[in-house]
Order: structure tokens, then C-alpha cells, then sequence
């Protein structure tokens, strides 16, 4: 009897082993990856919306004065650290030694000072010796590290032949809007990347995607939340974990009660049961519960009163011109959905496809997906505010959960960002991509990828 | 010194051991009770939300856990803040009768734990907030049963590349510095920092072994030297010398090391000068002799048996990367330990193997690792290996001593 268990144990043992055992990480190789969005800029300061395609891009060819780590934490990049006067205005920066950006050129403060010199909230300059830079902030900023972590912060080098980086990947071939091939940073300073090169395809629609990915021409591909079911349940290999994508609905402008009684109008549990299919979570805040704790507190309800005084004064409004993207699956039926509601409470909705409805002009309201963008909340707050044009004086200031939850809150008062739902960026991801980790922020850490080759 | 000596069987009278047991609950129980992780938070949001609600004599408390705390960490949290309202002189009442009626609600975002507190007096409701560390369960796992036996060397939270055992210290291969240890326990009596002009490889490896009063590292195309007394130092210099695969030694096995990967060459040195094998991970001699066999995990993912080196008598498919010998006194006397599956995200295990006709056959049940094991390397003379895991939720690196024990 004993024996037989043995032996039961020895053949379970080896065929869990040979299914699933771990390898240390192995160079080379290319990986193979297809994303939906077109990108026409790889300069992170070029253009005004951050999209999630151009951050994931930004994150593998930049680095930042600083990082956000998984836990939410500010941690040294090409800066090795850094020290606030008493008030928090003055913030020093000392930058890594021996940094080059891809063609060569040593890293030095004079690169981040002209970088930086043109934003009016601080005014920057160098410090004491050639890696030192100062930043002198017109007000209090409480937690710039955190903010200078952001994508829109990378540090860059823009000449002739484009913009380059220190990133883990370098641009070795480049069609905007179409394709990317990336080599591996052989001199960067946390060790190169385990892959050869990354070949990124850009513009393929899903369903394109989905029939390249079944062939077993790509890596990773982006689905949306309905194959992201479909494949799962097939046992297909599927990434959909983090809530890092903010659906909101961005007035450019519009009468203050009119936004107020959209906001009202909302009926996000519905939206999320019955169009999202469960997918993500209902947002009333604008950074997910798994991020901050405290989004339990928000809540999309408005009092009886108020809400019959603007129902009133909604008689008198103009219908409502809601420009969604076409791209993304879900959208059309989530912007018909909310036409609905806001017939409920007596405003007109009328909603229609744009490819890129943040330049649209003719909308008063646009449907969007907007990246989180950091694993921290003061930084992603920053990033919901700059991409909605909101004012970030609260919020630069703002120490500690109390003042952040304040500050979200004075953001989310004149509901010109309206939250609807917190979604995934689901990816799909063949057999042969190992040590594959999404960021919760929605980043993908290809420094950190190896792929399989076949034995 | 031996590290085996920490894990040595007890061998009580089953009665005794019974006793035992009773006292040693007994005893966590006391010091749980008196040394709660909840107490100082419970004491903390309470100082904080009796501030803003003006200190009301009476309160009612609700909690509602979203942090999913276990229930008996739920109990104990219930009691401390319990404690706390009474220490800050509230009586707690039912609802219908309190000044204030405070909601606390156990919540959790991606650093840590959060506490929000609302506090309702009458129309008026105040938000307080606090952010904390999770300090993990209070209350204690069951214990499971392995017959591989682990013990703890060091933990901290700098990276532990390898560790070599001398006169009652530790000598350990960080990533930045070279530190020495006492076994006890402690912060570093010394340590030394390692210069090195390139950038480290992403996946590091190094190994250090000790000689007396002094000590040899060698990391991707860096070798060390340094003294451990009189005064401790450290010499640095690029080298492209051989690893040695168990212990130095002109005739002992050793291999080259890729300057700027994470693997050997397969160009073979030493003992062993002259032969190849493919580019490899890890090797092990299940053996003293000069016929021992060989287990040489490649980095194609195949792990080859040999004797000679002309050809692999054997190609067994994803037998771990990580591999080392253990010498015991349990079946053949030597095993093969391997590493299993973890990208960081899921707890990786251990296993023995030994080598049968050929064949890999498990003879140990798997040692559950909560983290991913980083380093596996074995003793110099293989009594024990040292695995290194890489703790992903403490952010902390932990070494410990592996040894087989014979019997479940």
C-alpha cells in the first residue's frame, strides 16, 4: 500500500514538474506583440493625451527621475535620491552616475533642467555640481517625486533623429502609427533586458489580433472584456487582473447643473451588470478601491431635493452631443446606455462614434477610457486631472489619505470628470511569454519577460 | 560548526511532547494576548476620530470588514478598539443611545491596510483615515509536515546572493556589499562594498566561500578577496576566472560564468578542464567519487545526467533550473534538490529527487516556499544547500539551510 503510494507520489511529482517547473530567466529571443492604438508619437511630452499605448511604450524606451513600485511607492530611478525644504517647495534631485541616454550621451542636470524649464507650477534649474537638480515649485507640492514619476516625466534627449532614452529598450526601427522594433538596452543601469528585441505592431483591429495570436504569429494582443470571457473560459492564457483603467465621462465645458445631473443620472450598477458583463467594478471615485482603500466612500447617489430642483432646470437645456470611440467594444452600448438614463431625468443625449473624440469639437461630453497610469494615488490623480484639465493646486498639496480623499473629492465636484466604471486592460499572452507581470498600474514590465524557445 | 545542528530531532516521549505542546500554545496565547498588532492602530484612529467628534462620552461601534481579515483577527481587532473607546473614556452603547455612532470600516489598498472611520453626530458626519502596514495574521497557521527540513540563516532586505559559513559567522554576497553576520542573529558586524563599474545582470548570481580567515567571491566577471580578521577587507577585479562548482580548489570541478547573463558558459574547468556541455544553470555531483554522476541543469530547460562528459546519459526535460546535491543518510545518500515553479506571484517549492536507473523519482513530499526561491547553491561538502527566496508580499530575502531528513 505504501509502496503504491510512493510511487503514485514519484509519477504525480514529475508529470506537475514537467508540466510547470520553473527556469531561471533566458536571454534572447524576440518577442511578438500587436497593440490596437495607432501611436504617432513616442515622445511622451508630444500631444495632450497620455493614452495607455503611448505610456506602455513610454515606460519600456524612458526612465524617470523616479518609479512607483507595485506597492505604490516612490523609488529611485535616474535619480538616486532627493530632499524637500521644510515647506516643500525646494526639492533637490541628485541624479545616477554613469547613466547614457541610447546614443551615448552621458546623463547630466542640464538634460532635466531643459526638460522641465517650461512649466509654470516650478521653475528649475541646476544644482550644486553637474548631478544635482533643483526644482523650485511656485507652491507647496507635497509629494513631486511621486509626481515626476509619471510617464509624461520621462526624461528624454530630442535631436535630429528623434527622441531617445535610458530606458531598457531602444528604438531600432520605427513607422508612427504602424510599427516599433525595440533592441535591448545593453548598458542599462538595472542590468539589460532578458529579450534580444520586442517587434510591436500597431493599428490591428481585435478581431485581426485574435486571428494572428491563433496562428501563433504574436506574443501578446490586447482583447477586449467580451473575448477576455470567452478566452478565459477556453483556458487561454489571459491577463485581465488590475482595475487600472478609469471609464469617465470629460465635459471640455458645459453648464455646471447639466454635468451635475448626468452625474446623477448614471445608473452605473446596471451599466456595469448588464453592458460590461461584470467586468472591472462601478466607479463613483476616480481611483479604484484596490488603490486607495477608501473608494467605498464615494458614492453616486445625490439627494431627492437636489436632484428635483435640476430636473426643473433641465427642461431649459440643449440636448447633449456624446462622442464615444468606435474601437473600443464595449462603448457604443455604455454611451446608449447612459442616452437612457439621462432620458430618465429629462436631458437629451445624443451619442455618436468618434475615432478620436478628445479632438472632437462638435461633442459637449466625451466618453473615455482614461489610464490610471501609477500605482501611486497622488501620482494618478495627477494624471486623471491633467488628462481632464482640472485643477491640481488641492491636490499638489495634499499629505496623507485624509487630503487625498479630500482633494479627489474637490476634483469630482464640479463633475466635469465623471466616473462611470473601472475596467481592465486585459492582454492575451501565448504559452511561450514567461515572467510575464502586469503592473497593477497597467504597464508591462517586457524588461522583465523571457520567452521559451522551443527544445 | 554544522547548520544541521539547529534541526535536530527532538526525541521526547510522546507524553512529554503532548505537554509540551500544551504549554508552548498556552504560552502564544498569553503573548498574543498581550502583544496584539491591532492595539496601536485601535488606540491611534480612536485618539483620532474622538478629536474631531469632540470627545463623546458614549459611542456605539460598527465594523465591517473589506480587508478580509480572518475572524480571529477580526476578534482581536474588535477587542482592541473596544479597549481603546474605553481608554479614551467612551462607553460603548447600543446605537439609539450613543453621543456618536462610529463606523469603522477594515479596508486595504495596495500598500498596506486602511482604517476609515465615520463618525455620525446627529447630521453631521466626520472622515478619518488611517493608513497602516499589514503586519500579516495574528493568528497562527497550521503546521504542515515536510521531510525536507529547512532552517533560517538570515533574513533581511537587501538581496542575498550566497552565504558561507565560518567561526560562528555568516558571510554573505549581497548584490552592493559583502557583510559578515554573526549566526545569533543581529544587524551586520561588518561589510565592505563591492565596486563594480558595469551594471549587474538583472537575474545576479554570485557565490563566496570561506578559507580560513579569509574569503573568495566571484560574481559576472568580478572576482573578491578579503580577510575576515585581523580587519575586514575586500579586493576587487575584473577576472573572467572559472566558478568553482562545489569548493576551490585547482583540482576541484569548476566552470566559467557569462560575463553579463545569468548562466554558465558550459566550458568546464578545473577537475573537469577540457569538457563542454551545453550553457547551464546549475550542476550537481550526486557524489564524492571521480565517477560520481552529474546533474547539469541547462539553460534550455533540459537537465542532462553525467558521468564523462562525452555524451549526456540522460535528457530529462524541465527538472527545475535550480538544482543541487544534498548528501544525507537517507536511501541512496545522495539526492537531487530542485526548485519548482514561481514567477514571483506564487509560492515555489522544493523537492529531492534521486536519480534511479536513470530516471528522475521524487523521494520527498514538496516544500511549499512562500516566495521564489532566488539562489539554490549546495554546501561545500553538500551536507545542506542554501536557498535563497525572495519573499514578493515582506519584500525580503530570507536564506535558509536545507537538509533531508530520513522518516516522515
Amino acid at each position: 500500500m505504501r509502496r503504491t503510494a510512493l510511487r503514485w507520489l514519484a509519477v504525480v511529482s514529475l508529470l506537475a514538474l514537467a508540466a510547470s517547473a520553473e527556469e531561471r530567466p533566458r536571454y534572447g529571443g524576440t518577442l511578438r506583440v500587436q497593440l490596437r492604438e495607432p501611436v504617432y508619437s513616442l515622445d511622451p511630452a508630444d500631444g495632450k493625451d497620455l493614452t495607455l499605448a503611448r505610456q506602455r511604450l513610454a515606460f519600456l524606451l524612458f526612465d524617470r527621475l523616479t518609479k512607483i513600485d507595485d506597492k505604490g511607492r516612490v523609488q529611485p530611478q535616474l535619480a538616486v535620491s532627493w530632499s524637500p525644504d521644510t515647506e516643500r517647495r525646494v526639492w533637490r534631485f541628485y541624479l545616477r552616475g554613469g547613466v547614457t541616454f541610447h546614443d551615448g550621451t552621458a546623463l547630466a542636470s542640464a538634460h532635466v533642467v531643459s526638460l522641465f524649464a517650461n512649466d509654470p507650477r516650478w521653475q528649475v534649474r541646476a544644482g550644486n555640481g553637474t548631478q544635482v537638480v533643483v526644482f523650485e515649485c511656485a507652491n507647496p507640492i507635497a509629494d513631486l517625486p511621486a509626481v515626476l514619476a509619471g510617464a509624461r516625466y520621462s526624461i528624454v534627449l530630442r535631436g535630429a533623429e528623434g527622441v531617445q532614452g535610458t530606458g531598457p529598450f531602444k528604438i531600432a526601427a520605427w513607422q508612427p502609427g504602424r510599427q516599433l522594433s525595440l533592441a535591448a538596452n545593453l548598458d542599462h543601469f538595472e542590468g539589460r533586458p532578458y529579450l534580444d528585441a520586442v517587434e510591436i505592431v500597431m493599428g490591428s483591429t481585435l478581431r485581426e489580433q485574435l486571428i494572428d495570436m491563433r496562428l501563433g504569429a504574436d506574443d501578446i494582443v490586447e482583447v477586449d472584456l467580451e473575448q477576455t470571457r470567452r478566452l478565459s473560459a477556453a483556458s487561454q492564457r489571459v491577463d485581465a487582473a488590475a482595475h487600472n483603467r478609469l471609464l469617465a465621462l470629460v465635459f471640455p465645458s458645459g453648464a455646471p447643473a447639466t454635468r451635475e445631473l448626468l452625474r446623477a443620472s448614471l445608473d452605473r450598477d446596471s451599466i456595469h451588470a448588464a453592458i460590461l458583463r461584470r467586468s472591472g467594478a462601478p466607479a463613483a471615485s476616480l481611483l479604484p478601491q484596490w488603490l486607495t482603500g477608501y473608494s467605498l466612500l464615494f458614492s453616486g447617489a445625490t439627494d431627492p431635493a437636489r436632484l428635483q430642483k435640476l430636473k426643473t432646470d433641465a427642461a431649459k437645456a440643449k440636448p447633449l452631443y456624446l462622442a464615444y470611440d468606435p474601437s473600443e467594444p464595449a462603448l457604443k452600448a455604455v454611451a446608449e446606455r447612459i442616452a437612457v438614463n439621462a432620458r430618465d431625468v429629462g436631458l437629451t443625449v445624443q451619442v455618436f462614434a468618434e475615432k478620436n473624440p478628445a479632438a472632437n469639437t462638435r461633442a459637449d461630453v466625451l466618453l473615455v477610457t482614461l489610464p490610471l497610469g501609477s500605482a501611486n494615488p497622488t501620482q494618478a490623480l495627477v494624471q486623471l486631472a491633467e488628462a481632464a484639465r482640472l485643477e491640481q493646486a488641492e491636490l499638489l498639496a495634499a499629505t496623507g489619505s485624509e487630503a487625498l480623499y479630500a482633494a479627489e473629492q474637490a476634483l469630482l465636484a464640479d463633475s466635469r470628470l465623471i466616473p462611470v466604471a473601472h475596467l481592465p486592460a486585459p492582454a492575451w499572452l501565448s504559452t511561450r511569454v514567461r515572467n510575464w507581470k502586469l503592473a497593477p498600474d497597467g504597464r508591462w514590465k517586457l524588461e522583465e519577460v523571457w520567452v521559451e524557445s522551443n527544445k | 560548526m554544522r547548520y544541521t545542528r539547529l534541526l535536530r530531532t527532538m526525541s521526547l516521549p510522546t507524553s512529554r511532547r503532548v505537554a509540551l505542546l500544551l504549554l508552548v500554545l498556552v504560552a502564544c496565547s498569553h503573548a498574543q494576548t498581550d502583544t496584539s498588532p491591532w492595539t496601536a492602530p485601535a488606540n491611534e484612529i480612536v485618539e483620532l476620530l474622538m478629536g474631531k467628534a469632540g470627545s463623546p462620552t458614549s459611542v456605539s461601534l460598527e465594523i465591517e470588514n473589506r480587508a478580509l481579515h480572518s475572524p480571529a483577527d477580526q476578534g482581536l481587532i474588535r477587542k482592541a478598539l473596544d479597549e481603546a473607546f474605553r481608554e479614551a473614556g467612551a462607553k460603548m452603547v447600543r446605537a439609539d443611545a450613543a453621543q456618536a455612532d462610529v463606523k469603522i470600516t477594515l479596508s486595504r489598498n495596495v500598500s498596506g491596510l486602511v482604517w476609515i472611520a465615520q463618525v455620525k453626530q446627529g447630521t453631521t458626519e466626520q472622515v478619518t483615515i488611517l493608513t497602516l502596514p499589514d503586519p500579516g495574521s495574528a493568528t497562527p497557521a497550521p503546521a504542515a509536515l515536510f521531510r525536507l527540513e529547512r532552517a533560517l540563516l538570515l533574513e533581511r532586505e537587501e538581496p542575498i546572493l550566497d552565504i558561507a559559513a565560518t567561526n560562528g559567522h555568516l558571510v554573505v554576497l549581497g548584490s552592493r556589499q559583502v557583510a559578515v553576520y554573526r549566526r545569533e542573529g543581529g544587524s551586520a558586524v561588518a561589510s565592505a562594498l563591492i565596486p563594480s563599474e558595469r551594471p549587474w545582470p538583472r537575474d545576479l548570481r554570485g557565490r563566496i566561500f570561506t578559507a580560513g580567515d579569509t574569503f573568495t567571491a566571484y560574481l559576472p566577471a568580478l572576482r573578491c578577496e578579503g580577510m575576515l580578521r585581523p580587519n575586514f577587507n575586500l579586493r576587487c577585479a575584473e577576472s573572467d576566472d572559472p566558478w568553482p562548482l562545489l569548493r576551490p580548489g585547482a583540482n576541484e570541478p569548476a566552470a566559467f560564468y557569462a560575463a553579463a547573463r545569468n548562466h554558465f558558459t558550459g566550458v568546464l574547468s578545473g577537475s573537469l578542464a577540457g569538457r563542454t556541455v551545453p550553457l547551464f544553470f546549475a550542476a550537481a555531483r550526486l557524489g564524492e567519487s571521480e565517477n560520481a554522476m552529474w546533474a547539469i541543469s541547462g539553460a534550455d530547460g533540459n537537465t542532462r545526467l553525467y558521468t564523462r562528459f562525452d555524451q549526456p546519459l540522460r535528457t530529462v526535460p524541465s527538472l527545475g533550473s535550480d538544482i543541487a546535491a544534498l548528501r544525507s543518510s537517507c536511501g541512496a545518500g545522495w539526492q537531487l534538490l530542485v526548485t519548482g515553479e514561481s514567477d514571483g506571484t506564487s509560492p515555489d517549492m522544493l523537492q529531492a529527487f534521486e536519480i534511479r536507473n536513470r530516471e528522475a523519482t521524487a523521494v520527498s513530499e514538496k516544500m511549499v516556499i512562500n516566495g521564489a526561491v532566488k539562489a539554490l547553491w549546495p554546501a561545500p561538502d553538500s551536507a545542506y544547500a542554501l536557498a535563497v527566496v525572495r519573499d514578493a508580499g515582506k519584500e525580503s530575502y530570507a536564506a535558509y539551510s536545507i537538509t533531508l531528513a530520513c522518516g516522515r
